[in-house]
């Protein structure tokens, strides 16, 4: 087992590497940098920058030298000292911007991970089960429209209804009144009121998605010959569910923990920018725009981070869960 | 009647979710009655604490009466200066009380602050633009030659923190800021003389200080009223940031780097070193009506909070501003903050959404949201004004667009009514690259040259000038130069879609005279290193400089101006800046634009208003001559959603950067009038 979590240790690591390159080649393909954003934002305000303004910044900055000089800086300075960089938008170290924002896109991609739960696994065993049905086929339409709308446009469907049936825009995690009132029953109960939008919006691709695999998984086993077989010896529905199909059909469940957390993560920067989330969503949109490349570099790296330890944890589970891959690992 | 809830602070902390410092020990319960619940299980109530401040008018606003009264704050008359400025209200004096609500992207938006609550000038414009009166500074004397200034502050005014503004703030500022080149990048034009030598300063006491120039500099005056000129002198408090300055601490640089910046000047910088940054740093003493509470990089909203220091009252000496808080949503889509546009949830926003797409249904819903739609007076000469680079690298290219001939030609072949009658809702008109009819350099020739659609004028044009006509349908130059460009737009910017609508049908009529156009669309800081590096053919933008700006926006009028000068030549603009050019120089600048150099160096050391006036009518009427740019539209102004109880906005005014709307119409003077 120790030489199992080693490895895979070992294997976190190189993807990271990689993702961390890839990363800040891609954050640094675009034409300019971050003194080119501030330029059209001065210029915007009637503010101009001479030639020289604009070398002086690129040094101050550190965007003189050339990109594998500052992504080693950037690496070297992450791994040694933990330090993120500094975000030149905010004039902040990285750090500081990210913080107060990532327990809440974890908290929002986590409840949602659990909504989706709690909504794909009935709904999946109900329309196997009952295949063919009315039930069924009304899941069906559903998680296919669910699968096939992008988010972002069921955030903006949301926001017009919104709008137009309750008189109020569904942005935000709080209402005004409520964002400076201390917390207490009626401002938890305000935010259940702003959160269940984004858990929707986000969560209907990922219920849409579960819904599918559980019901074509369980119709796969459900037609076992050992069912048949359990069924003639008169063992009674509900338990011969339970205790077999059902069993193997939730495998798919724990490996999901692996790509659903991604997917919530990305659902949450589309969705989070429409909806104003206090996420982290909005701030990297913002910092790629901009070209804030240390901020926007190190949201990714942050993510990347807890997919892949989220990955781990999918995989340890499933290990546990299902003696097959377990056994299959020691062959 | 208003009972506080004991608050448990065990169980909030044990949530560790709450982001924000609560305001509750700042902004006492009034007003509104709050029942308290069982008291000691605060948390199973879902009664909201956060108290809206707000009541009657006297000298000062309640919430600080409450805190004068607990020994917070001192009086009111000592917090004031000697003489306050006096501001006449717009319509009524107001009462106190009350949030004003609007909403930002996220931290890039710093303008709407800038332009929102900014405040803290030397000098400051009338609401029309057309008076320069004592702000910060209670007199700005030049003498005889316009070479020396000598300038009084307002005595006893205090920073936010209560520490009197002298002038060791002026001399820090000039001295260890504006003038250190590690924070203030290239020494500001608006302190240096024409040729660029940083002016002298002199401080007389400590309330007095002269500015001395090398060569008459007239237009000091107007510079120390204007934005972020203006507020060189005033904006750096120095009790507070000397500790974070190299020059009066030797550890700041450690300092720095222990609290993880990577120096400090990012301390410095971050902590505040001009515009950006007095949004982001609540312990900032500033000279704002309103003072940063909740800084707008986090994540919900930005909260500015009442100035008690503030140094303006009404006419009954009633200390400003109205309103208790300005409020920023940070919604960093457009859409949605138009969905609550419409909502009502804005007191005042004239940003974003703003444009000709959604006024349509910003008006259809006033009723609904309980406000109205303002009209904005457009300061553009046109919405959308084209030039060609003749800075172009490749020499084929560059010959064509110098020559006037085409650019008349191309003029021509615009069908401006058509455009107004598709794009602009029917409401505009055509219009060049001129001053609009309400400037004071408003010529009606140099306005109409060149407007009609006439496809055959145009053809026999580019037929005389040797653009002979291809089998394919497109011209050729003599040396056998395709007439093919490509126009570089950002179609991100707030007239973005129009322009590219309209470059859509643009496309069709140049197609009839033997010009084939291309449009590249590109996010704005893609569009910007093109402009940056003169790669494009040509490219599109606002017809900055039709009012109000007209001398200072000059970039559609010669080879000069902000943001790195004129699309027509960017090089250009760029030796006439810095003195030499980055790239080298692809090509001499022809003899009208450097004599529109010598005359605008003129204009610059001109005292007397009505000569320089005179002075800059030759750069336009060389800019007529040589039809540098094409103007298109002229269509109506952009419009702000204005809710029905806030009082005291005072109806249109300008939309322009310069101008900063609504900046002028002097925020601290609204109030809410909820009847």
């Amino acid at each position: 087992m120790l030489r199992y979590l080693g490895r895979r240790a070992l294997y976190m690591a190189a993807t990271l590497l990689a993702i961390s390159l890839v990363v800040f080649v891609i954050i640094n393909l675009p034409p300019g940098d971050y003194v080119t954003a501030l330029q059209s934002r001065y210029a915007a305000q009637g503010q101009g920058l001479t030639v020289q303004d604009i070398e002086n910044l690129r040094v101050r900055y550190g965007l003189d030298g050339n990109l594998l000089q500052q992504y080693w800086h950037w690496f070297t300075q992450i791994v040694l000292h933990g330090d993120l960089g500094m975000s030149f938008e905010h004039e902040k170290p990285v750090s500081q911007v990210i913080a107060p924002r990532l327990g809440w896109t974890i908290a929002v991609s986590l409840i949602t991970l659990l909504v989706t739960w709690a909504l794909a696994f009935p709904i999946g065993v109900y329309s196997a089960v009952k295949q063919h049905s009315v039930g069924d086929y009304a899941a069906t339409t559903v998680g296919f429209l669910g699968l096939a709308t992008p988010n972002f446009l069921i955030a903006l469907v949301f926001i017009y209804f919104s709008v137009t049936w309750f008189g109020s825009v569904p942005s935000g995690l709080c209402s005004p009144e409520w964002c400076d009132a201390s917390w207490n029953l009626g401002k938890l109960l305000d935010l259940l009121g702003h959160l269940w939008i984004p858990m929707i919006v986000i969560g209907t691709g990922g219920v849409a998605g579960l819904v599918r695999i559980i019901r074509n998984n369980l119709l796969d086993e459900l037609r076992r010959p050992y069912v048949t077989a359990a069924r003639a010896r008169g063992v009674p529905e509900g338990p011969l569910l339970r205790r077999y199909p059902l069993r193997v059909a939730l495998n798919p469940f724990v490996s999901t923990i692996g790509w659903i957390l991604p997917l919530l993560l990305v659902g949450d920067i589309v969705v989070g920018q429409i909806l104003s989330l206090p996420t982290l969503g909005p701030i990297l949109l913002g910092s790629l725009k901009s070209q804030d490349m240390y901020l926007a570099g190190s949201i990714i790296m942050v993510l990347s981070v807890v997919t892949v330890i989220g990955t781990l944890i999918s995989d340890l589970l499933l290990g546990w869960l299902d003696p097959r891959i377990r056994l299959g690992h020691q062959r | 009647m208003s009972t506080q809830q004991p608050r448990n602070p065990s169980q909030r902390s044990a949530l560790q979710w709450h982001p924000a410092l609560t305001r509750r020990s700042l902004v006492p319960a009034s007003g509104a009655a709050i029942t308290a619940s069982a008291a000691g299980c605060s948390f199973f109530s879902t009664e909201n604490d956060s108290a809206e401040g707000g009541g009657d008018k006297g000298p000062e606003a309640p919430m600080l009466a409450e805190r004068v009264e607990a020994g917070d704050l001192p009086p009111v008359e000592e917090r004031l200066p000697k003489e306050p400025l006096v501001i006449t209200p717009a319509e009524s004096s107001g009462a106190y009380g009350g949030t004003w609500t609007t909403a930002v992207t996220g931290a890039a938006d710093g303008p709407w602050l800038w332009r929102t609550i900014n405040d803290g000038h030397l000098l400051e414009r009338s609401r029309d633009w057309t008076e320069i009166r004592p702000n910060i500074a209670v007199s700005l004397e030049p003498n005889a030659d316009a070479t020396e200034f000598t300038i009084v502050l307002r005595e006893g005014v205090k920073w936010s923190d209560g520490e009197p503004l002298t002038t060791a703030d002026v001399e820090f500022a000039f001295v260890n800021v504006a003038s250190n080149p590690e924070l203030t990048q290239g020494f500001p034009s608006e302190l240096a003389s024409i040729d660029g030598t940083p002016a002298e300063l002199e401080i007389v006491d400590d309330y007095t200080f002269i500015v001395r120039f090398n060569s008459p500099k007239p237009l000091f005056r107007d510079d120390m009223a204007a934005g972020t000129s203006g507020q060189r002198f005033t904006m750096y408090p120095r009790h507070y940031l000397e500790q974070f300055h190299l020059d009066f601490n030797p550890n700041a640089d450690q300092e720095a780097i222990d609290e993880g910046f990577d120096g400090w000047v990012a301390r410095f910088t971050s902590k505040g070193n001009l515009w950006n940054f007095m949004w982001e740093n609540p312990d900032l003493p500033t000279l704002l009506p309103w003072i940063c509470k909740k800084p707008i990089s986090d994540a919900d909203y930005a909260l500015f909070e009442r100035n008690p220091y503030y140094w303006k009252v009404d006419e009954e000496g009633s200390q400003l501003p109205y309103l208790d808080e300005v409020r920023y949503n940070i919604i960093a889509d457009v859409e949605t903050m138009f969905a609550h546009a419409i909502n009502g949830d804005y007191d005042f926003h004239s940003r974003h959404f703003n444009d000709n797409a959604h006024r349509a249904d910003a008006v259809d819903n006033e009723g609904n949201g309980d406000y109205t739609v303002v009209d904005l007076e457009s300061t553009y000469s046109s919405d959308m004004n084209l030039a060609f680079n003749m800075n172009h690298q490749n020499p084929a290219l560059r010959a064509i667009f110098k020559d006037k001939q085409f650019r008349i030609a191309m003029s021509h072949a615009i069908n401006r009514q058509e455009l107004i009658d598709v794009l602009w809702n029917r409401v505009g008109e055509p219009a060049q690259a001129a001053p609009r009819p309400e400037s004071r350099f408003y010529d009606e020739a140099f306005d109409t040259q060149y407007l009609e659609y006439d496809p055959d004028t145009a053809n026999q044009i580019l037929d005389d000038a040797g653009y002979a006509l291809g089998a394919d349908g497109v011209r050729t130059a003599a040396d056998g130069t395709r007439l093919e460009f490509t126009a570089a737009v950002a179609d991100d910017a707030l007239l973005g879609t129009i322009w590219i609508n309209a470059l859509d049908m643009i496309v069709d009529t140049w197609a009839e005279v033997g010009v084939q156009l291309h449009i590249g669309s590109q996010p704005r800081e893609n569009w910007q290193v093109l402009v940056n590096e003169s790669d494009f053919d040509l490219t599109v933008w606002t017809g900055d400089g039709g009012n109000i700006d007209e001398t200072t926006s000059v970039y559609w009028y010669m080879a000069a101006g902000p943001g790195g000068g004129a699309f027509f030549g960017r090089q250009w603009s760029e030796l006439y800046t810095s003195g030499a050019t980055q790239d080298p120089l692809v090509e001499e600048p022809p003899a009208f634009i450097t004599e529109q150099w010598d005359l605008y160096d003129q204009f610059k050391a001109e005292p007397d208003e009505a000569a320089r006036d005179e002075i800059f009518k030759q750069i336009l009427a060389i800019a007529k001559e040589e039809f540098l740019a094409i103007g298109t539209v002229r269509g109506q102004g952009a419009w702000a959603v204005v809710a029905n109880r806030l009082k005291n906005t005072g109806g249109a005014m300008p939309e322009n950067p310069t101008y900063g709307t609504p900046g002028p119409a002097a925020p601290e003077q609204w109030y809410i009038d909820e009847n």
